[in-house]
């Protein structure tokens, strides 16, 4: 590697925690990366020559540090003793490990500040706690770039000028904020599914199971944030067993799925369940869990997992969770029917364009053994079906029953 | 909101789409592409285009110029077109992203301007 690469390796290699740490301290992201960012030019113009320092990190800081009061003394602020008070001396001690990933935890809160629509929270969590480039979130979220970046730079603004704290959120309201933390996490997470490359797929699974962690870690005492943990985690230990062409979790082969993570996800829903405080992460883990169980040890339980599904239901009645139940509830009965008038109940607006809708509609059908309407909706499905190798599998599928359909027919 | 979305692919790909066996499995999916933006109440109308036989004419100092296609200066042609009805243009670049256009070729979302009434 030369100079040039390695000064720039070190200094991305500190981005999002850097940025965590000013972000926090400064209590205005925008200016915090704006400072960033010229630290990072200065990094690059200097380090290439001078090598790159012994404590990198406390360079770019210290850089950072410099540019952002000489902003706010353009803007009269420096009398101000909160912003005197950062200013550091030339040799500035390298910032402590300890407290950077608690200023990251802090970030994710104001990033999830009931003051900031809801929509925004997650792509705000990848650019600011993670360093994500607006191009590729808008990407991951399918908006038009240009759009990306205005949502995020009014969510930043609205940071700065409604002076949102960096602070912990009072006892009343912390339930609440622990939740749009943790839904936050999960929408980053979720994004990964629709990406079709997988290096891609894996690097956003990556930071989102990070920021999982972190705040499981953070928050102990926290049974929905070890719910969230345990979730993704029993998602990525079927990793492995991705292959070039979809596989249902019923057709995986369970001894290619990554067996300690699947142990650590279980620990973690235990330490959870002591609290006896039941949310709807907890649960969704629960059913995953019960469904890599089922498949270490020959037996679905569908009956118990129909059960975990109503009280998912109780807590949040999504369009997800009722087809969710419906086609537990078809294989736990002795008649698919009844799973079929769940997912019919749905309002037709709501699913008209939702592709796991036609896609249950069409496994419960093939369940009831109507071949002819499975393969309309299995054609459906395919249509709003965007992943190749998930439209590969929905492709047989329909060939499948456009193919019993026929032999019943002649 | 209207949206026209145009459907812009290489030429190798319309000689698949056209060939009687190797077109059956893309043309299925471009079948169920249109039946689901029907189902799903948002398509307008659509069409397919000749688009090896599109003609440009030009006037230039009140000089006519026509010249026959397909032009050198794009690799991609313009086979055909849908306008939709949609509550957003995030909608919109969904119904983008599903066209079977889109793996092989680009689809462009472009909003339909509001054209001023004609006073009455």
């Amino acid at each position: 590697m030369n100079a040039a690469a390695a000064a720039e390796a070190a200094a991305w290699s500190s981005y999002g925690r850097l940025l965590a740490w000013l972000a926090w301290q400064w209590r205005d992201v925008a200016a915090a990366e704006d400072a960033l960012a010229d630290a990072f030019a200065a990094a690059l113009e200097r380090w290439p020559v001078d090598g790159v320092p012994e404590a990198p990190d406390a360079w770019l800081l210290t850089a950072a540090r410099r540019r952002l009061l000489m902003a706010a003394r353009r803007q009269r602020l420096a009398d101000d003793p909160t912003l005197t008070v950062l200013w550091p001396g030339e040799h500035a001690a390298a910032p402590d490990v300890a407290p950077l990933p608690d200023a990251r935890l802090r970030l994710l809160f104001v990033c999830a500040h009931p003051a900031i629509d809801a929509g925004v929270h997650s792509a705000l969590m990848l650019q600011t706690v993670l360093g994500l480039d607006a191009a590729r979130i808008a990407s991951a979220f399918l908006v038009k770039p240009e759009a990306m970046t205005k949502r995020l730079v009014r969510a930043k603004a609205k940071i700065r000028d409604a002076g949102l704290r960096f602070e912990e959120p009072g006892a009343d309201e912390w339930p609440e904020r622990v939740a749009s933390v943790l839904e936050a996490i999960y929408g980053a997470y979720t994004l990964h599914w629709g990406l079709a490359d997988d290096a891609d797929a894996g690097e956003l699974a990556g930071e989102a199971r990070f920021l999982a962690e972190l705040v499981a870690t953070q928050l102990p005492a926290e049974p929905e944030a070890l719910g969230l943990v345990a979730l993704l985690w029993l998602c990525e230990a079927r990793r492995p067993a991705r292959h070039d062409a979809f596989q249902p979790l019923h057709e995986q082969d369970p001894q290619a799925w990554d067996a300690s993570l699947i142990a650590q996800a279980d620990a973690a829903l235990h330490r959870a369940a002591a609290h006896r405080a039941p949310g709807p992460f907890q649960l969704e883990a629960a059913i995953q869990a019960a469904h890599v169980q089922g498949r270490l040890h020959g037996h679905v339980p569908w009956d118990g997992i129909t059960r975990l599904h109503e009280r998912l239901l109780e807590i949040a009645p999504t369009v997800g969770a009722r087809i969710a139940h419906a086609v537990a509830l078809a294989h736990a009965g002795p008649d698919a029917r009844a799973g079929l008038r769940l997912l019919d109940a749905i309002e037709p607006e709501r699913i008209a364009a939702h592709q796991p809708w036609w896609a249950a509609r069409a496994h419960l059908l093939v369940m009831a053994g109507l071949h002819d309407e499975a393969a309309a909706a299995y054609g459906r499905a395919l249509a709003l079906t965007v992943e190749p190798r998930l439209r590969a599998w929905m492709t047989r599928r329909l060939q499948a029953e456009q193919a019993v359909a026929a032999r019943s027919a002649g | 909101m209207e949206f026209v979305l145009t459907f812009h692919q290489p030429a190798e790909v319309f000689e698949v789409n056209d060939d009687p066996v190797r077109g059956v499995e893309p043309m299925q999916a471009w079948r169920l592409y249109m039946e689901a933006m029907v189902g799903a109440g948002v398509l307008r109308g659509a069409n397919r285009l000749e688009q090896f036989a599109g003609t440009a004419v030009r006037v230039r100092g009140g000089k006519r110029q026509v010249q026959d296609g397909p032009f050198a200066e794009t690799k991609d042609l313009l086979g055909g077109y849908a306008l939709i009805d949609v509550a957003s243009v995030d909608e919109a670049l969904k119904w983008a992203e599903r066209c079977p256009g889109s793996a092989v070729g680009v689809t462009m979302v472009w909003p339909v301007r509001p054209m001023p009434k004609p006073a009455q």
